[in-house]
């Protein structure tokens, strides 16, 4: 007996927008999140000790944090560690809310540039998913963006404050392309959903609501369309019977076994927890784990590795005002003739940091005095940092994966997970380039110092690849319509389907192609 | 006052002018977190100090145990900062606002969208 249409797995940024495409057409859809609801008044910044909260129950960083809800994570054999986050709203709670799309090109990297693989799908096939998400997700900027022409409606942009258009005019002085930030963060009151009031940190949750984390948008508007959501549920394997995903198995949150039995499994756990369930799902016929017949489930795996270059000014700026992770990008350096990488990236400013961060920032550069010289060498560094960011694509590679670590278990019993990664030298040379670019522009704005490095490790947030889409079963896990390939009734919607990354974040288009394939599940349900 | 304490108050010695406590007088409730999260690099110092130094100043005591235990030194230090920079008093005054952030708004003014013609221009051209 099935008790719904199409059960997903995973609450975020995929899982949230496909449960609501599917219950907007007409499906019964449950939603399982091995998280819970968070209660935003609570959230790090309704406390003076925000950046300890920061530190600790909101670390990004998943290996280190290891609340309740999360599951163990290895990846001592990356430089960059995974960040994500478990709850109703998954990684939507911390993330920045920095919203571009990925571009034309990056779907056909084969074709037009012949590196990686072609996606089976093309951006024109999501052009209208890519409109229809930045309604729900009350994007923010400004249309007339001559590396997106065709966005047309937005709330108003996120305000640059002066240390952005300090910025802009040295991105200006250079004939290089800037724009404001692309935000899913509502700058203007909109029904259900407050404005920004510039706290600063958004990547602590955002009390205000003003930030699209999907608890917040597509979760609540699924619920009035008769969603049922399963919180603090874990899932362990999908269930298949005569090669046909019939359900999953896992434990709720007093670690009671369940099984939650639909007509169709449809994945939305991110490229690490998706990866996992499938690895953990093994059949007699699946020894390797579910849809894995080409080998490829778990490799590919993608990330962004990122430089960062601080710019410190001798003047106060207004960096700790407005949303840190949003304020302006440029993908000038989207490619460069003249360099020695290929592809390339996108510098993203970010703002200021909170008192502790400036302060530790200051005595990791041995800049901090102490006694009677502390407060003017901090005054040094408070408010007077801005950062640019250097986000590389960084191509598939088979070596790079996610495991089980059947060694680590989760406190369910159900096996972690272990990371390989190696960032490839095209982007250790791209890295560099960015920042060195990246200098340039910061002493333009008036940066008496700069401080480089790369990459930084705590920033593994655009997790991509490790169930990629194609054509060929022989070398893909999901066709383009998000089906396993080897498993009726199973699906994938995450950015574990991604062929290439892009080198721009990626919670747009996640949550664009989870419509779409959305869409295109129920077409064929519906044949 | 203990050794450590004294350590503490001269690393962050507060500031008569400005209204900023010493370490010793920040918020209970933080530096309980600090010595218990501190405990382990607090043994090593305290240990260094008594069976190793005796009439130093302070400076010098800091100057000698940063050679001795590096690391211990640099944690100790660390948590230190994390834990003044966090008192209400404190962010109060560097901060210059209420100490925690929500419900307070700030504003930030509207952009300058003449910054944006040397872009448009740019592609226009191109």
């Amino acid at each position: 007996m099935s008790d719904f249409d199409y059960l997903v797995i995973g609450s975020g940024a995929a899982g949230a927008a496909a449960a609501w495409k599917l219950c907007k057409n007409g499906f019964s859809v449950g939603c399982i999140d091995r998280g819970g609801w968070l209660d935003p008044s609570k959230y790090p910044s309704t406390s003076p000790d925000w950046e300890h909260l920061k530190r600790t129950i909101m670390d990004p960083v998943t290996g280190r944090r290891q609340n309740k809800w999360d599951y163990p994570v290895d990846d001592s054999s990356s430089p960059i560690a995974v960040c994500n986050f478990n709850a109703i709203g998954g990684s939507t709670i911390l993330y920045s809310g920095h919203f571009p799309r990925f571009l034309p090109t990056d779907f056909q990297l084969q074709t037009v540039e012949n590196l990686g693989l072609d996606w089976p799908i093309k951006y024109d096939d999501l052009r209208p998913y890519f409109a229809e998400n930045e309604r729900n997700m009350a994007v923010s900027g400004l249309v007339g963006d001559p590396m997106y022409p065709d966005i047309e409606n937005l709330l108003p942009p996120v305000p640059l404050g002066v240390a952005g258009e300090r910025l802009a005019k040295s991105f200006n002085a250079k004939g290089w392309h800037w724009w404001p930030s692309y935000s899913a963060i509502a700058t203007r009151a909109i029904p259900g959903r407050n404005a920004c009031i510039n706290l600063g940190p958004c990547n602590t949750g955002c009390p205000q609501g003003a930030k699209s984390s999907t608890d917040v948008t597509y979760i609540p508007k699924a619920l009035k369309m008769g969603l049922k959501l399963f919180p603090e549920t874990t899932v362990s394997t999908v269930i298949v019977e005569n090669g046909r995903a019939i359900g999953v198995t896992g434990f709720d949150k007093d670690g009671k076994s369940i099984k939650i039995h639909a007509k169709n499994i449809v994945l939305a756990a991110s490229a690490i927890g998706t990866a996992q369930v499938l690895l953990n799902s093994k059949t007699e016929n699946a020894p390797n784990g579910l849809g894995n017949s080409s080998g490829e489930l778990g490799r590919n795996l993608m990330m962004h590795p990122l430089g960062y270059v601080e710019g410190l000014f001798s003047e106060e700026l207004d960096t700790d005002i407005g949303p840190q992770g949003c304020m302006l990008y440029s993908l000038q350096h989207y490619r460069a003739q003249d360099a020695e990488h290929k592809l390339g990236y996108m510098m993203h400013a970010l703002r200021g940091t909170g008192l502790v961060e400036a302060a530790v920032s200051a005595y990791d550069k041995r800049k901090l005095a102490f006694g009677s010289e502390l407060y003017s060498s901090f005054s040094n560094f408070y408010r007077k940092q801005l950062v640019i960011s250097i986000i590389c694509e960084d191509l598939p590679q088979p070596q790079n994966k996610v495991e089980l670590d059947v060694s680590n278990a989760d406190r369910f019993g159900i096996p972690g997970v272990k990371l390989s990664y190696e960032i490839s030298n095209n982007t250790k040379k791209m890295m560099v380039h960015g920042m060195e670019r990246a200098k340039e522009v910061l002493r333009g704005a008036g940066a008496v110092k700069t401080f480089a490095f790369g990459p930084v490790r705590s920033t593994g947030w655009h997790l991509m690849g490790t169930a990629r889409m194609g054509v060929d079963p022989r070398n893909s896990v999901v066709a383009p319509d998000g089906s396993v390939h080897d498993v009726k009734g199973l699906y994938i919607v995450d950015s574990s389907v991604f062929v290439t990354g892009s080198c721009v974040n990626p919670a747009n288009t996640i949550q664009s192609v989870a419509l779409y394939l959305s869409d295109k599940i129920s077409y064929m349900h519906n044949l | 006052m203990d050794i450590i304490s004294e350590l503490l108050d001269s690393l962050f010695p507060g500031d008569t002018d400005l209204g900023l406590p010493l370490f010793s007088e920040i918020s209970s409730a933080l530096t309980d977190r600090f010595y218990k999260e501190a405990r382990i690099h607090i043994f090593e110092i305290e240990g260094a100090v008594l069976s190793e130094r005796k009439g130093e100043n302070i400076s010098e005591l800091i100057a000698y145990l940063r050679k001795r235990l590096p690391i211990k030194m640099r944690n100790f230090t660390t948590l230190a900062i994390q834990t003044y920079f966090a008192d209400p008093k404190v962010i109060k005054i560097l901060r210059n606002s209420e100490p925690s952030l929500f419900p307070y708004p700030r504003a930030l003014p509207e952009i300058n969208f003449e910054l944006l013609e040397p872009v448009i221009e740019l592609y226009r051209e191109g």
